[in-house]
């Protein structure tokens, strides 16, 4: 979870609301890519956490050649959508109904992308600057510009992919091909080109988080590995393949996160693993999760 | 009315998932050593039925006596282990294994506890038995190919002997001619009306080819829409205008 | 799959190969430095880990991703008694407290998980979300367990007042392996084995049989979270260093691809894999450490997608081609009418 966010001081309920605000967003932000691939797809992405990395990278990449963090966010979804692409048409398409393997595979994948980021970049911390430096006043409380920025950013962003999935050709489309394959392409759909699309738009959202989150967090080669996880519990307990599902996850996860360190000042890890516990039991007596998707004829 | 004890007795068996009832309250026994068939159309709720005697799932309501126990409750292993032993589809084998690896597990599995399993290293005990079988179901030769490799089927006789290896007293099959040829079955009907000579079981046949059917059990029970419609001989049932309108429209066998 | 065979028969070329693998083994203190016999040391541990996880992962099939928390709690546990409770003797500590305690804790987990029956990938993400937290709680009692900078200091393991060379505890972890691999061996082999198999291929057909599976897999999970704990037990008292990450889940995947390189279900595929690439980690510089990694990580994937039966699987088959030609060029050299074997 955001560490950095919570080790403020216990302060006013105004602050707490906001940092929870923030927090809540960044988890429900990053877990959105997740979402698709994992959620709607079904595809186990154990890679997520590294096209996180990824974007936080490009991000840093960006801004160290002297460029405008505007840029690093716009240009971090588009190159992280290409690695998932890639990753679609070599790895992916083969694993569709073997899950398992599905699970490794997306492992290695991580573990190449983490090398293959040392390689080009080092092993030494790297920080990123928001785009928006700076303080804004909420609610009279002094809040860095960036932390409402993230919540902006996240309620747009759900919003389009909601709105694409539910309105749009394409994500009417996609949708279909997902539910129910043989009667999309008997309709005509190339179920390929759908899968590699859609797949590729989970991990463009998965580096656009990436590039988002960065400013907050100390940007190294494993730093996917702790969002991995949280995206996980959040699809899962929020409710595996509805979008309304991972804001209800985000909302009870990072919530639950907030209260504990709250509660626990000072011990942040057993608040980690109280939340981590709280997921466990929810995966053992209600899988569907919180929200789950509505009975799909299988 | 029947004197003799019936080997299994479901009464009033129900399955409802939400709104839709997929089986509705249906009685059906099976004396010891007889051989039933099941049929209806698809959708029909065989295959939920079946379920349900296994216990895959559980009744809504109902219950099921086996061998004058109530297994309504029990969890499917402990209804095996008293001796309902279903045919599983044909998807089931264990496609990496041998015939013989195959085979050895079923035979392993009544009243066998996994400390004893744990002793238990060659398989002299059974060795006799499981050739015997493989020879009916006419694999004896083939006994340590990969499974994967068989012959649809090759595959369906595997998993019928394989579930008489497990002694049953009430073996389930499901669909035994499905996927096969018309040569292939001829040899199931061979296969099993040696089963039913050599073995003390009662067989549940779920079939839709009339044909088979005739030639394996005596009588008939037929479902639509989760109900019993109607139950006798073969003759009986072939001569029933219910059924004949059911059938008609679907693509059943002449 | 590769025949088995017992052990001691030296007829296959499986078993020599397996025979010449244990003699190096054995002759290694006498080739290497004391340093580095401390170091194959906690490879042999690490081998043992593996072993654990081949058992309930390549027979059972059931993936798991946390399988360090419990060797890490062996080594935890290690830690805490040898360091400040010399009362208990030391030996008792690593064989039997350490796996006793592992053992109750995948116990308690796998009948969580087992009674809602639990598996395929939401049992995986379940342990890879266990791991994670052992490891972050361990590194917040800084009090108790050290916190991020663990413990060290483990001494080595003391029999009635003599604590045992570097040398010594390299073939007592030598000892262990080739005793638990043998261990495993009966048991893969029996009719207890075959139904794990079953399970692994059909869960649901073997219950139809009758087998209890959850029983089964009770046992088998409990199993190797103690034979996890001794793992982890002695690898505390010879690296004399225990921390967080020994219980995470990079530990708990790193050696899944152990197993899955060297071949899994096949228990010495595991060890193989194990020793194999950290032996070949550490020969590599620090400057070339990237590029291994990111190649094990790309065989690996090609592994899991078109070789599952790994190296050794690879190397058997390709025995067994090698034997059915020869087999077959005598057959028709000799004429036989009989069976054409393909």
């Amino acid at each position: 979870m955001i560490s950095t966010l919570a080790t403020v001081v216990p302060l006013q309920l105004a602050d707490r609301v906001l940092i929870s605000l923030t927090s809540i967003s960044g988890l429900i932000l990053v877990a959105s890519g997740l979402t698709i691939i994992f959620g709607l797809m079904g595809v186990l992405n154990l890679a997520h956490g590294a096209l996180m990395m990824v974007g936080a990278y490009t991000a840093y990449a960006v801004q160290s050649a002297g460029f405008s963090p505007w840029l690093g966010i716009v240009i971090a979804p588009l190159v992280v959508g290409v690695v998932g692409v890639a990753m679609e048409v070599t790895l992916i398409r083969r694993l569709y109904d073997r899950p398992l393997d599905t699970l490794l595979a997306t492992w290695g994948v991580a573990i190449v992308l983490q090398e293959a980021v040392t390689i080009a970049f080092g092993t030494s911390q790297k920080s990123v600057s928001p785009p928006l430096e700076g303080s804004v006043s909420i609610l009279g409380v002094t809040y860095p510009a960036h932390w409402a920025f993230i919540i902006v950013v996240t309620v747009v962003v759900m919003a389009i992919t909601i709105g694409l999935f539910a309105y749009t050709d394409i994500g009417i489309m996609a949708l279909a091909v997902i539910q129910d394959r043989e009667m999309a392409a008997a309709v005509g759909i190339n179920t390929r080109v759908s899968d590699r699309t859609t797949f590729g738009f989970g991990s463009a959202l998965a580096g656009l988080s990436g590039a988002i989150m960065a400013p907050l967090l100390s940007v190294n080669s494993t730093m996917g590995i702790a969002w991995l996880a949280d995206s996980f519990l959040v699809v899962i307990v929020g409710g595996v393949g509805t979008f309304t599902g991972t804001i209800a996850g985000g909302i009870l996860l990072g919530g639950l996160d907030n209260l504990f360190r709250t509660v626990i000042s000072g011990y942040t890890s057993i608040a980690q693993a109280a939340v981590l516990l709280v997921a466990l039991i929810i995966i053992r007596y209600r899988p569907q999760g919180l929200v789950p998707a509505a009975e799909r004829g299988e | 009315m029947t004197s003799a004890e019936p080997l299994l007795k479901a009464d009033g068996l129900t399955k409802r998932f939400g709104e839709f009832t997929a089986v509705n309250d249906v009685d059906f026994t099976v004396q010891p050593n007889e051989t039933k068939a099941l049929i209806g159309p698809n959708g029909a709720g065989k295959t939920t039925f079946q379920n349900l005697l296994t216990g895959k799932l559980s009744a809504t309501a109902g219950t099921i006596t086996f061998d004058s126990d109530d297994v309504t409750e029990m969890p499917p292993h402990e209804r095996a282990q008293r001796g309902i032993i279903r045919k599983y589809q044909i998807t089931s084998v264990y496609e990496d294994e041998t015939v013989i690896e195959n085979m050895r597990l079923a035979f392993r599995s009544r009243a066998s506890s996994p400390w004893k399993l744990l002793k238990t290293h060659d398989d002299s005990d059974i060795r006799d038995r499981i050739e015997e079988l493989l020879e009916i179901a006419n694999l004896n030769q083939k006994q340590d190919t990969t499974v994967g490799t068989l012959s649809h089927g090759e595959k369906q006789w595997l998993e019928i002997v394989m579930a008489v290896g497990a002694e049953p007293e009430l073996l389930l099959l499901d669909e035994p001619t499905s996927g096969i040829s018309v040569g292939e079955t001829n040899d199931t009907v061979d296969l099993i009306k040696e089963i039913r000579s050599t073995e003390d079981v009662a067989i549940v046949v779920i079939e839709h080819d009339m044909d088979f059917i005739r030639k394996v059990s005596e009588s008939i029970t037929v479902l639509d829409r989760g109900e019993i419609i109607a139950s006798g001989t073969i003759d009986e049932i072939e001569n029933d205008e219910t059924v004949q309108q059911i059938y008609l429209g679907e693509a059943a066998d002449a | 799959m590769a025949t088995t065979d017992a052990p001691v028969e030296l007829k296959s070329p499986a078993s020599i190969a397996k025979f010449a693998g244990l003699l190096a083994l054995v002759a290694l203190p006498l080739f290497v430095s004391e340093y580095q016999v401390s170091t194959w040391s906690t490879y042999l541990a690490f081998a043992l880990l593996a072993l654990s996880i081949d058992l309930v992962w390549g027979y059972t099939g059931l993936l798991t991703l946390g399988h360090a928390a419990f060797f890490g709690a062996g080594a935890y546990v290690a830690a805490k008694l040898l360091k400040e409770v010399p009362a208990v003797p030391d030996v008792a500590v690593v064989f039997l407290v350490a796996p006793a305690l592992a053992a109750l804790l995948t116990l308690g987990l796998g009948w969580f998980l087992f009674s809602a029956d639990v598996k395929g990938s939401y049992f995986a993400i379940t342990t890879l979300i266990v791991s994670i937290i052992f490891e972050s709680v361990a590194g917040e009692f800084v009090g108790f367990l050290g916190g991020f900078n663990g413990i060290y200091g483990i001494p080595s393991i003391q029999v009635v007042g003599f604590e045992l060379t570097a040398t010594m505890s390299y073939y007592l972890a030598l000892g262990v392996l080739v005793g638990s691999y043998l261990l495993l061996r009966l048991l893969v082999d029996s009719a207890f084995g075959r139904v794990l198999r079953g399970i692994r291929g059909n869960q649901e057909r073997t219950e139809f049989f009758g087998y209890d599976t959850q029983q089964y897999r009770l046992i088998v999970f409990t199993l190797s979270g103690a034979m996890a704990g001794v793992a982890g037990s002695m690898y505390a008292t010879m690296d004399g260093f225990v921390s967080p990450p020994l219980l995470g889940f990079v530990l708990s995947t790193q050696v899944v691809i152990w197993i899955a390189v060297g071949g899994r279900g096949t228990l010495i595929g595991a060890v193989f894999g194990a020793l194999l690439i950290q032996y070949l980690n550490s020969t590599l510089s620090d400057v070339l450490i990237n590029y291994w990694e990111m190649g094990l990580a790309l065989l690996f994937i090609a592994v899991v997608i078109g070789a599952p039966q790994g190296i050794v699987g690879l190397l058997s088959d390709t025995v067994e081609g090698i034997r059915t030609n020869l087999e077959s060029t005598n057959r028709s050299d000799l004429r036989a009418g009989g069976e054409a074997d393909d």
